[in-house]
């Protein structure tokens, strides 16, 4: 689920906090989920379980994710409220870097609004069936 | 809150007229990873020799356990652990020979853990030292620590040649370590995504000077990294703006870094003829180069 990248450009830290994040916009974690220990999340990722504990503190205060004493921290039910612009972001990002892309490839405008609104009519005629 | 481990007050190194260290002060606490960083001769070696007894301060001191660290008893010296640039094991020794002759120095020490440890790395116990390689000294050198179980670690560059794998392994020793036993480690290295894995609190040494000493997720919430276009208006900008620290053109856009908690900068730039395009924390490795890196002019490229 929660990978760390290296090359990325941003502070592990921040990582697993937009991790987590991001698992909650795109439904991969809901509400009442159960996240990892913090000793099961230290180890996997082999990263200071305080690092962990003060991750899992910042979340808390965002009320992305509350915790039960001694049972765990779970997604919170406020959670999709809180996360629906940031799921607007990511889904403008991945626009943007197909449009990005389309340039490069010599496509014009046009071609580019054409093929986007086929897909997208294609990918809702085959979820209703 | 918790008693310090080490306890460093205006520590002053002078070799002949160079100052090495200047009035640093710092403390670590019981369980603690402290990850003390800077380029090579900034004054991490100078510190960690004055920790380890080798050299004196010039001026202020340097206590472990409460005790000045140049007059160490041995029964305390035995609850340390020092790593430095590769590991001093003997070479002729098997591994089995080598916890025959650790055993006696050590009051906890444990044969079922360093068997354990050996058996996980995939040890043979008859090997010499000698023929093993680095990254399995490093894993022989470990199971040592494992098994007398010292209070403190001074790991100077422990991953130093290390290849990957061996480093992985290296890091499992050392978050397990953190987790299960509460051990205090100060750490020198110069590989700084392994640091934000580990690390507790950063120290900066830089030019003598301990220029950074905190917290290691508060140190990444103070730096930001903003993007503008490069259309916009930025020579007066770090004038009006002191937390600015630089500005840089990067081809495609302008670079600007922050020292700021806040981060409302559209606000902040709203008078401004500045379009941000992006804001990012920065990883460690970029804030150490922008607080201790070289400010060259140009580029190497105009002159070769």
């Amino acid at each position: 689920m929660i990978k760390i990248d290296f090359n990325s450009n941003t502070p592990i830290y921040a990582q697993i906090i937009e991790q987590i994040k991001r698992d909650i916009a795109l439904g991969l974690l809901n509400p009442g989920d159960k996240l990892p220990s913090v000793r099961e999340l230290s180890a996997k990722l082999l990263i200071n379980p305080n690092t962990i504990i003060k991750i899992y503190t910042e979340l808390e205060r965002e009320s992305i994710i509350y915790t039960k004493k001694g049972v765990g921290s779970f997604i919170s039910s406020q959670t999709v409220k809180l996360i629906a612009p940031r799921r607007k972001k990511i889904i403008n990002e991945l626009i943007e870097k197909s449009y990005i892309e389309a340039v490069h490839l010599g496509m014009t405008n046009a071609e580019f609004e054409k093929i986007s609104k086929e897909k997208i009519d294609e990918l809702i005629s085959e979820k209703k069936t | 809150m918790s008693e310090p481990i080490i306890e460093i007050k205006g520590l002053t190194k002078y070799y002949g007229k160079f100052c090495a260290l200047k009035d640093v002060n710092l403390k670590i606490s019981r369980g603690k990873v402290y990850a003390l960083l800077g380029r090579n001769g900034a004054g991490k070696s100078s510190l960690i020799k004055i920790l380890t007894g080798f050299e004196d301060p010039s001026q202020g001191s340097a206590k472990i356990f409460g005790t000045d660290c140049d007059s160490l008893p041995p029964e305390f010296r035995a609850t340390i652990a020092y790593l430095v640039e590769g590991q001093y094991l003997y070479g002729s020794m098997s591994i089995t020979e080598l916890k025959n002759f650790s055993r006696p120095f050590y009051k906890n020490w444990s044969d079922g853990i360093f068997d354990k440890v050996i058996k996980y790395f995939n040890l043979k116990t008859k090997s010499k030292i000698g023929t093993l390689s680095r990254g399995q000294r490093a894993q022989v050198y470990f199971a040592v620590i494992l098994a007398y179980s010292p209070e403190l670690l001074i790991l100077d560059d422990p991953m130093l040649g290390l290849d990957t794998a061996a480093r992985r392994d290296i890091l499992e020793v050392i978050v397990s370590l953190i987790h299960n036993q509460k051990k205090t480690v100060l750490y020198s290295t110069h590989i700084l995504n392994e640091v934000e894995r580990v690390a507790d609190e950063i120290g900066i040494i830089d030019n003598g000077k301990l220029i950074v000493n905190c917290d290691y997720t508060d140190l990444i919430k103070q730096y930001s990294e903003i993007r503008i276009d490069k259309n916009s208006h930025v020579d007066q900008l770090n004038k009006k703006f002191p937390f600015i620290l630089s500005i840089k053109d990067d081809f495609d856009s302008f670079k600007i870094v922050v020292k700021n908690e806040n981060e409302d900068f559209a606000e902040k730039f709203k008078n401004e003829d500045v379009k941000i395009l992006s804001i990012n924390k920065m990883p460690l490795e970029n804030i150490f180069l922008e607080l201790t890196a070289e400010k060259y002019s140009g580029s190497l490229y105009d002159i070769l």
